[in-house]
């Protein structure tokens, strides 16, 4: 999961060995953010290409990551076509300028080392940190424990559409910040599940750069749990209640959606009913105060977002006397269309848990 | 038996106008009533006329299938077809289970060769944006942004248009040129509110507009700004509480700068405002007027007119203007229900002065409306009559039946189809009925002329259902069958439209239904056919790049790649399940031997299918599965599906055991 995942390649370079030591405490403030920020180093592609030169294992992490596709995944290249928006280009490839689609070695950087670590411009630029530098590294250091909080992750994970943010009525796009202030999980940081300690003999604090999220098969089955119940012979209740997980499910952008799913089975195992429910947020476009349309959300049935998620589906008269299969698909979809971003084309699909209720159970 | 009924009372017509013709010309409004039909008055009419041969050209399926407002743009040297629209979501397509997929919009083009073949030169796509770029400037912009004009001379110098109305209230349009391998954009064009589609011709060639801002009382923007006086309706400012929101209906504007606007007006009718509409409970309902007639010229304030009075103003609709000799209007509209049903017809007439009721003869609403220079009134009407009304007032029915469609030359009415006949209208007013090649033309006809004026030896082209007809320039009458679509053999085509292309090129725009057993509607679909295009027709999604279609067409006897959707599998089968049943249920059937088992997947659905050598061979396996697994509904579509696994089937006898000594044979 590319868009929930903490920024922090803090302790690796707190473990290396730094010529200038840390810096000045002023730098602290300069948590990561998107272009259209001055750059932070006039040739980013240049400048990564030097950290991962020194930091291999952590870069081959890294390249691993959808950090590093951030530019150049094809569902979002596909969704920037139809809304070529520096709104998104800001985030996707914030090494470039956002008010053009960024050259293929800035392209290729996606959110890259520099993004998150280096702080400024110039000669005085630092290296991030979160973690104690151990003074032998040959670039300086600056080490800020906020570096290692949700506050990180913030500007490219939290933020308002954009109508919203320029028409004084602002509605959350992304709010995964904000759901993991408000979960059972907020004592905890995002690098706790996002970035586990993957400890090296030369690097026992490590942290993974991987940054493993909803592309991860166990990471997505951990977080949500499903109870089934048939209520009759024609319907069946799912509840989900929230997993190992410190904000909704799924959070993030609009390209992602929970699916139940349960079928009725026939000979062969053959769809002779279906009933379906999405769990997403639910927008309405409106006239704001300003006069200007917006999205205002009218609904929010993701995990996580109250104690517990029930969800009764109806297969129809031809599900009596029948097994039913059910089965909660994780989705990634194409770049959502109409005004309520439920249309959208499907991506990929994830099948997090599923079932079946034999035949033999069905209620009278 | 009924048809050939009218057709006879058409000859009869024939017998009328000739005996006319020699007797003088009665008045046009006062036809002769219809004769009782009689058989022996046929052989005056015109003799039939066969085409002798060389054969014609028969009419050829360029393009069809699931497309999306599929039109040829006749340049002034090429044919350019094109469907789809860009900014938003194309939601007509079905899967398999009939639920509506919703498929990113796009326009798609293609240049017709001479053939009748397609080019579809992907660079015909290439830079046209998928949204405007006011969507992209933060608007939502939900509308669709489709083709208002493709025009110019191919490939040097073709400009093209899209238009469209966002979400945010404006309409976007946008302009490009061609440069041999994409579409330039040229600057933005600076619509704003300005730009709506109210828009009527107006002083120094200018256009007036009437912005879509939910405005109490008429408000006009002249385009170009600055090139002629506004228009100035503030006058017929009423507040109301809740918002009332003045509601266009009609325009007619003159060359003296004279407007009447029709329309429903806040405060007209003040005791009949009446909630319009509510928006999610999260506005307050608004308020609209009812329908009358403000008049302004320039210098003077706008005023309501008066209009004769009818039993409920409330229901009184204007739809539509007809200018007649200065400064004479008539105004048309609907009130109330007919006794029959439907809405009655509202005809109002202005002389310069005030407006009066004119009564009519019949209970239909008005349709089609043309005044002669001499004052003579016609008008069809939704009972499918014609009539006339001369200067004097007097209302004169034609005596024909069922009229479908008009042919007007000179705003008079030149040829009719009528109850499933051509007939051509006289000069003198004498209806004749021509012998067109039977069977006759039938409801719903569409017609197509060759040049801007209709004239006696010009091409004229009738189309209906499966066939269209032509009268030639030597007066001949020739028939042209429509071919089946090419892509759903269940179906026909109906003639929608009938053009002409470059070098006497005609076309038929058609379209026609799609069904599948698991759909519980058909879907509708639309086709270009051309006359004398030989080529295979393209389907919409094929050859002229990916489109709107996600499912196969059915399969057809020329496909060649016949595949049998034999069922819809859950996703939570074991993915190496053996399919037991259908695996029973082929078994012992060589007769569809070479068929090709396995799993694929589409639309995110999991799907048995079967490769088969044919068409006859794919309807006897889905014969045979359906009749033996529950729920499953196979069809035969024409696609190449790539397997997912492959599932291995034998078609060849049951084994059968041997028999043991003293054991009766195991029971089928």
């Amino acid at each position: 999961m590319r868009h929930i995942l903490p920024i922090v390649l803090a302790l690796s370079v707190g473990a290396a060995i730094g010529r200038g030591g840390e810096a000045r405490s002023d730098e602290s403030s300069r948590m990561p953010t998107p272009a259209p920020q001055a750059r932070r180093d006039p040739e980013p592609a240049t400048a990564n290409a030097r950290c991962e030169r020194c930091h291999e294992d952590v870069a081959r992490e890294w390249r691993a990551s959808m950090h590093a596709q951030s530019d150049s995944d094809p569902v979002y290249r596909r969704a920037l076509a139809i809304e070529p928006l520096p709104f998104c280009r800001a985030c996707h490839a914030p090494e470039a300028d956002s008010c053009a689609d960024a050259p293929a070695p800035l392209s290729a950087v996606g959110v890259g080392c520099v993004t998150c670590h280096v702080t400024r411009a110039g000669p005085d630029a630092a290296t991030l940190t979160a973690g104690a530098s151990m003074g032998i590294a040959p670039h300086s250091v600056v080490r800020d424990p906020a570096f290692a909080t949700p506050v990180a992750c913030a500007a490219c994970h939290e933020f308002d559409f954009p109508e919203g943010a320029s028409h004084g009525a602002p509605e959350q796009m992304q709010s995964t910040v904000s759901e993991h202030a408000t979960s059972p999980l907020s004592g905890t940081s995002c690098i706790d599940c996002h970035m586990p300690r993957t400890p090296t003999p030369r690097r026992p604090g490590h942290r993974s750069h991987v940054f493993a999220a909803s592309r991860d098969t166990s990471t997505l089955r951990a977080a949500v749990r499903v109870r089934s119940e048939r209520l009759s012979p024609s319907t069946v209740k799912l509840t989900l209640t929230p997993g190992d997980v410190g904000h909704a499910f799924p959070t993030g952008d609009l390209f992602r959606r929970l699916v139940v799913v349960a079928e009725a089975i026939g000979d062969d195992w053959t769809v002779i009913g279906e009933d379906s429910r999405e769990l997403r947020r639910r927008f309405e476009v409106r006239t704001m105060a300003s006069g200007h349309l917006g999205r205002h959300m009218v609904g929010d049935d993701r995990v996580g977002v109250g104690a517990a998620t029930p969800v009764t589906l109806d297969l129809g008269e031809q599900a009596r006397g029948r097994a039913i299969a059910w089965r909660l698909e994780y989705q990634r979809v194409e770049h959502p269309l109409g005004g309520d971003g439920s249309a959208a084309v499907l991506a990929g699909s994830t099948v997090v848990t599923q079932g079946l209720i034999p035949a033999t159970l069905e209620n009278p | 038996m009924k048809r050939l009924h009218v057709i006879v009372a058409m000859f009869s017509l024939v017998a009328c106008g000739t005996a006319r013709s020699t007797g003088g010309e009665p008045p046009r409004s006062a036809p002769r009533p219809l004769p009782e039909p009689r058989a022996a008055t046929a052989p005056t009419a015109p003799p039939l006329t066969v085409p002798p041969s060389p054969p014609e050209p028969t009419f050829g399926v360029v393009v069809e299938g699931p497309c999306y407002n599929l039109t040829a743009e006749v340049l002034e040297n090429a044919t350019l077809i094109h469907h789809g629209f860009v900014q938003s979501a194309y939601y007509y397509l079905k899967d398999i289970s009939g639920a509506r997929v919703p498929v990113p919009g796009r326009l798609v083009f293609g240049r017709v060769r001479d053939d009748g073949s397609i080019d579809g030169d992907p660079a015909l796509e290439r830079g046209i944006p998928l949204v405007s770029a006011a969507y992209a400037g933060g608007g939502a912009g939900t509308g669709t942004l489709d083709v208002q004009s493709l025009r110019g001379h191919w490939p040097d110098h073709v400009s093209l248009s899209l238009a469209g109305g966002g979400f945010r209230g404006i309409i976007d349009a946008f302009d490009f040129d061609w440069r041999g391998d994409h579409w330039a954009p040229r600057p933005p064009r600076t619509f704003g509110d300005e730009d709506r589609d109210v828009q009527a011709p107006w002083l120094a060639g200018s256009s007036l507009t009437m912005p879509h801002s939910w405005s109490p009382y008429p408000q006009f923007v002249v385009v170009p700004a600055g090139a002629a006086p506004t228009p100035d309706f503030s006058a017929l400012h009423v507040p109301k509480e809740p918002d009332c929101t003045f509601v266009e209906s009609a325009i007619l504007t003159r060359p003296d700068g004279e407007i009447f606007l029709a329309g429903k007006f806040c405060g007209i009718y003040p005791t009949h405002d009446h909630p319009e509409w509510h928006y999610d409970g999260s506005h307050p309902p608004a308020l609209q007027g009812e329908s009358t007639i403000a008049r302004w010229a320039p210098g003077s304030p706008a005023k309501a007119m008066t209009l004769p009075a009818v039993a409920n103003h409330a229901e009184l609709e204007l739809d539509g203007f007809l200018e007649a000799s200065p400064p004479s209007i008539y105004a048309f509209g609907t009130t109330g229900t007919s006794p029959e049903g439907g809405k009655a017809p509202y005809v109002a007439f202005y002389d310069g002065t005030i407006w009066s009721r004119v009564e009519v003869p019949f209970k239909g609403a008005v349709r089609e409306r043309h005044v002669e220079p001499d004052g003579t009134l016609w008008v069809s009407n939704a009972a499918k009559e014609l009539y006339a009304r001369a200067p004097s007032g007097a209302w004169a029915k034609q005596p024909i039946e069922a009229v479908t469609t008009v042919a007007w030359q000179h705003d008079r009415p030149e040829w009719v189809v009528a109850g499933g006949a051509i007939l051509h209208h006289g000069k003198g007013g004498e209806w004749t009925a021509i012998d067109a090649p039977h069977p006759a033309v039938s409801a719903g006809a569409r017609y197509a002329q060759s040049r801007r004026h209709l004239e006696w030896g010009e091409e004229l082209w009738l189309g209906a259902g499966a066939f269209i007809v032509r009268l030639g320039e030597n007066g001949r009458w020739t028939r042209f069958d429509v071919p089946p679509p090419a892509f759903s053999p269940a179906s026909h085509f109906a003639v929608d439209n009938i053009f002409f292309g470059q070098n006497r090129q005609v076309w038929i725009k058609a379209s026609y239904e799609e069904r599948r057993p698991e759909w519980p509607t058909p879907d509708k679909r639309e086709a270009l056919l051309l006359l004398g295009a030989s080529r295979p027709a393209t389907r919409c999604d094929a050859d002229i790049g990916p489109s709107f279609s996600s499912w196969p067409p059915s399969a057809t006897a020329a496909c060649q790649t016949p595949v049998v959707i034999l069922a819809h599998v859950s996703k939570s089968a074991p993915a190496d399940f053996k399919f037991p049943q259908t695996r029973a249920a082929v078994r012992g059937h060589e007769e569809i031997a070479g068929a090709e088992f396995g799993e694929t997947e589409i639309d995110g659905k999991r799907l048995l299918v079967a490769r088969v050598p044919s068409l006859q061979k794919g309807s006897r396996l889905a014969e045979l599965v359906s009749h033996a697994v529950a729920g499953t509904h196979p069809e035969v579509l024409c696609a190449e599906p790539t397997f997912t696994r492959t599932v291995s089937f034998d078609l060849g006898p049951p084994a059968v055991p041997p028999r043991s000594p003293g054991r009766a044979a195991p029971r089928p």
